[in-house]
């Protein structure tokens, strides 16, 4: 499954992606209408000061995943055919458990058809330009990539710049 | 290979997931004594309101591992670890390679006057839901013994269906095991302007009954209350009969290994009926909670099929909860006695608690703010030495970011850019 990759050298802490999550999750789909929409559009994820700068912490759709062996009542479930992590709007009484037990603590809280229930990264799977946050980064600091080939980049990358610093 | 689960909650369909997961081809079958396919037992207030119907209580495809026998409402009446086998109540019998014993807890009953009989509910199964939704059509007032979450869970339920709601406590506060008192407080607040009374520190002496019908109740105080019905939710024990008959190890519920295998050879325990450690406090306890029964249910499957891991323990408070439009998270030690320091930070509209024993974040409590809930829970189960964030978690200032640091050094290092 493609994940997504932080360039945290690259990350300006601009908080794009944050905005953006939320327009993609808004009825309106663009700022202006996002922006006047009730309830208040919700981002799902979040650029939190890191050790050495700004870090945007977001799911990882994890294979063991927190959230989805807690849920109480059958919202979150897997996906079958992409492995993604998904809340099922009808199902979620709001009850936290997911909130309480993400050790990312990427699952937030929103308003939707009368009901608070749980807000969390659902990679945009029904864009398919992919995840607006990778889209929006104005640095290009967010990678949408399979594993291997974020490896792979990342080898070459380094090699290559670790070549440019000695010539 | 013959696996047999005994037990259709959250730890024998966790389990069931778990061996399915490592053992494609394996026998599975769940034994339960319930007459309904599995359900989320969590979702049974909602019953009583009215507000999911019995259907949308069940388990779907997505949360039910495949190709797994279920025999609904066969209970097991004997268990012989020697000759690997259950009998059924039935008569019939049943051999297993590896057994799971999963059979949860059953509410406990005080001992007060008049209590058994017509219009007293706990509950627990799906059958105590529908009726006490059926009495509550005919009802009135509802007297609810016990101010824990159930009985506050029931209280709002019933409360919704308009009837007039007394809750007793014998606490000086609501859900006291996962509240404390400055939180206990809020709680009675909400749930005063939802037209609910609560009465604290104060026992039930018994019932009130006429012609065998519910009618009223007596506090220890000497108080007299009028009701039609009443709800009991004074804690849970855990179901250790079979165990127990079988000749298992059994303490305050069945005694494990690390990898949650009972005394007997090939048979494992989940849920709320094995005794287990709480992570926190280092205690024995008996958990009764959803997320330790999967937890246990996932190792304990796992090792059933071949597996070797350790559970880690449970955490005896792990409690998330929106109670009357209050978000709740509780986790660890939140009433700590001495050897502990204690952290509260208070804004409009929310409460944090830490609780921190020597260099560990031991405890969690947080109402109406429940942000960052996951990364403290992950800390206290974790255990480390966090001295040199302790500043920073107190001011409500920590996130995962802390935890992440740049993931190509080699560019710092060499200075390109």
């Amino acid at each position: 499954m493609k994940q997504i990759f932080v360039r945290t050298e690259h990350c300006m802490g601009c908080h794009t992606c944050e905005l953006h999550c939320a327009i993609e999750h808004s009825q309106a789909k663009d700022l202006f209408g996002a922006a006047m929409e009730l309830p208040t559009p919700k981002k799902r994820l979040y650029v939190e000061p890191g050790k050495k700068g700004p870090m945007p912490v977001m799911c990882r759709m994890c294979e063991d995943a927190a959230c989805l062996n807690a849920c109480i009542s059958g919202a979150m479930y897997r996906e079958p055919d992409t492995g993604l992590v998904l809340r099922n709007p009808d199902k979620c009484i709001g009850c936290w458990t997911c909130m309480m037990t993400c050790p990312f603590g990427v699952v937030g809280r929103m308003q939707q058809g009368g009901k608070l229930i749980s807000a969390k990264c659902d990679r945009c799977h029904e864009n398919p330009e992919g995840p607006r946050c990778v889209a929006s980064c104005p640095t290009k600091a967010l990678v949408h990539a399979e594993p291997e080939d974020w490896a792979k980049q990342e080898r070459t990358s380094v090699t290559g710049q670790i070549a440019a610093g000695q010539g | 290979m013959r696996y047999v689960i005994i037990g259709d909650g959250p730890a024998g369909n966790a389990a069931a997931e778990a061996i399915r997961r490592r053992d494609p081809a394996g026998e599975i079958i769940v034994l339960s004594d319930e007459a309904t396919p599995p359900y989320y037992r969590p979702l049974l207030p909602l019953l009583i309101e009215n507000k999911l119907t019995q259907d949308a209580l069940l388990r779907d495809d997505l949360h039910t591992a495949p190709r797994v026998t279920r025999f609904l409402d066969r209970p097991v009446t004997s268990i012989d670890s020697s000759k690997q086998r259950v009998t059924l109540s039935d008569g019939e019998g049943l051999e297993y390679d590896r057994m799971l014993l999963a059979t949860g807890a059953t509410p406990t009953l005080p001992p007060i006057a008049e209590l058994q009989g017509e219009g007293m509910f706990v509950l627990r199964k799906l059958t105590d839901a529908q009726g006490i939704r059926q009495a509550a059509h005919d009802s009135h007032r509802a007297v609810v013994v016990g101010g824990g979450r159930i009985g506050v869970k029931a209280a709002l339920a019933l409360r919704s269906l308009g009837l007039e709601v007394t809750v007793i406590e014998m606490l000086d506060r609501l859900i006291p095991l996962q509240l404390d008192p400055e939180a206990g407080e809020t709680l009675r607040g909400v749930l005063s302007t939802q037209g609910i009374s609560v009465m604290l520190g104060e026992g039930v002496k018994g019932l009130v009954r006429e012609k065998g019908k519910v009618r009223g109740a007596v506090t220890s105080g000497g108080k007299q209350l009028e009701a039609d019905m009443a709800v009991v939710g004074v804690g849970v024990r855990a179901n250790v009969g079979l165990a127990s008959a079988a000749g298992l190890t059994v303490g305050n519920g069945v005694k494990t290994d690390s990898q949650l295998q009972t005394s007997a050879p090939g048979v494992y325990a989940a849920g709320d009926m094995v005794e287990t450690t709480d992570i926190a406090s280092g205690q024995a306890m008996v958990s009764g909670t959803w997320t330790n029964a999967v937890n246990m249910g996932h190792t304990a499957g796992e090792n059933m099929a071949g597996g070797q891991v350790d559970y880690a323990g449970a955490l005896n408070v792990i409690n998330a909860m929106e109670v009357a439009g209050m978000p709740v998270v509780s986790v660890g030690v939140v009433n700590p006695t001495e050897d502990y320091e204690t952290y509260p930070h208070r804004s409009p509209g929310s409460y944090r608690k830490l609780v921190f024993r020597g260099e560990r974040l031991v405890g969690l409590l947080m109402v109406g703010d429940l942000r960052g809930a996951g990364v403290y829970h992950a800390l206290i189960r974790e255990g480390k030495d966090i001295s040199r964030e302790k500043n920073r978690l107190i001011a409500g200032a920590y996130s995962y970011a802390q935890h992440l640091t740049p993931q190509v050094p080699v560019l710092d290092s060499y200075g390109v850019r």
